[in-house]
């Protein structure tokens, strides 16, 4: 019996060593669906997912409101200041939304959205320190696919990496599988902003071309050259500029808009036909 | 019995190290707990279960990560592996044993993955924070799981009891 097992031990070992690396190299690269049981596994993880995310939250935001409760005096009279700011703020706000609105009928100006948004519930994240994913509660049967975005009104998130039916992936803009077409806000030169920095807080854009100058302060935005992001989405400000290949070419420091350790809810942006589908 | 015990553990566990906002993460590093389940159980079952249930662990984690899957599946197969033979030869019961099995058990397994991900494209660079990283995770597990193992330990004994009991029993 144990030689009859021995015999076939090798064969055994071979023949599940071909296995794995087999799907380990069809699964490194992008792919357009995910597989049956990568779907269900991650369906079936969705309500666990989603229960313990909520009572994460939960305990999070009592414990942020004992906090709270002790500098609530102090809260108080700094808001009462600002409120009266804000007020007066409000007023010159309202005479520019009147005069806009004079300017755009006067300009036959055309408010055409070209996207439509769809909000998803952070219920997930990587279990590896290796990626920088997040999971939300929305998939195909929302109307989610591979390759949309995700942006907070701070700015981008990410994109949807993979989809099941209840759930979908998104890499991280700071993953370091992540790039990103880039503008500089204040001069439009172009830039490619890309993920995998050492602290996992930050980014890094690199110039496409010789003239590009960026400095610390700028902000940096969706170029909308690529088919991913629409146009103009922040994306972070430059905290620090450095040299490189012998002060030839530079790199910058980018500190994104988003605080990814505190993601709650995003917006997916789909295509405006989807929207209704969706919903 | 005992594999129901298993499945819920696994679940439960995944689904603790996948937690939404802001996550499991202690100090900019997440632990890993799946791995640490797979080491503490190579501790506990024999080298040949303990490699199934390290390949079950790390399958499991990579159908969420999504991407290189069956990589945690083997790299936690072969770290179960090595530790559940590796063990034997140790006493398991005294704390630091435990304490430096998990260590390298945990930072033998971070190593492998990278180095897997690596010759299949991701682009890691070896940066000094990365093994930062990997010596905080193999440090948190090895603390944690040098004291979970107790516990776990029992568990295990009381569903081999059971599991007998109703065999016995019919």
């Amino acid at each position: 019996m144990l030689e009859q097992i021995l015999r076939w031990k090798v064969p055994l070992i071979i023949v599940l060593v071909v296995v794995m690396v087999g799907t380990i190299h069809y699964t490194s690269t992008s792919r357009l669906t995910v597989s049956l049981l990568e779907g269900i596994g991650r369906d079936i993880l969705v309500p666990f997912q989603w229960v313990f995310s909520r009572v994460q939250r939960f305990v999070l935001n009592q414990t942020d409101k004992i906090q709270t409760l002790r500098t609530l005096k102090e809260r108080n009279a700094e808001l009462e200041e600002l409120v009266q700011s804000l007020q007066a703020e409000v007023f010159e706000l309202r005479n520019y939304k009147r005069e806009n609105e004079w300017l755009r009928e006067a300009l036959d100006f055309k408010n055409e959205r070209e996207h439509d948004l769809l909000v998803a519930e952070v219920i997930g994240r990587s279990p590896s320190n290796w990626e920088s994913t997040i999971i939300l509660n929305k998939g195909m049967a929302h109307g989610v696919e591979k390759g949309m975005a995700v942006v907070t009104n701070d700015g981008v998130v990410g994109t949807v990496i993979n989809v099941s039916r209840y759930s979908c992936t998104v890499l991280l803009i700071i993953d370091a599988q992540s790039a990103t077409g880039g503008l500089v806000q204040a001069t439009g030169d172009l830039v490619l902003v890309e993920g995998g920095q050492a602290d996992r807080e930050t980014l890094m854009a690199r110039p496409l071309s010789r003239d590009t100058v960026v400095e610390v302060g700028d902000i940096i935005v969706t170029s909308g050259l690529s088919t991913v992001y629409p146009k103009n989405l922040p994306v972070g400000e430059v905290v620090a500029v450095e040299p490189r290949d012998y002060n030839l070419s530079f790199s910058a420091v980018v500190r994104p808009f988003v605080d990814f350790a505190r993601l709650e809810y995003v917006l997916i942006v789909l295509p405006q036909e989807q929207r209704g589908e969706a919903a | 019995m005992k594999y129901v015990v298993y499945s819920v553990l696994l679940l439960l566990t995944l689904v603790l190290q996948t937690a939404g906002v802001p996550g499991l993460v202690f100090f900019g590093f997440k632990p890993e707990l799946m791995l640490l389940l797979s080491l503490i159980f190579a501790m506990i079952l024999e080298p040949g279960a303990a490699a199934v249930f390290g390949f079950a662990a790390g399958l499991a984690q990579d159908l969420v990560v999504g991407r290189f899957i069956m990589l945690h599946a083997g790299v936690f197969m072969v770290v179960a592996l090595a530790l559940g033979y590796a063990i034997q030869r140790f006493y398991r019961e005294n704390i630091i044993v435990r304490f430096i099995a998990l260590f390298l058990g945990t930072g033998l397994g971070e190593v492998l993955y990278l180095l897997g991900a690596a010759s299949f494209g991701l682009s890691m660079p070896w940066r000094s924070s990365t093994w930062l990283t990997i010596l905080a995770v193999s440090f948190f597990n090895g603390l944690v799981g040098a004291l979970v193992y107790r516990p776990l330990s029992k568990l295990n004994r009381h569903l081999i009891y059971l599991d007998e009991l109703v065999k016995r029993t019919g």
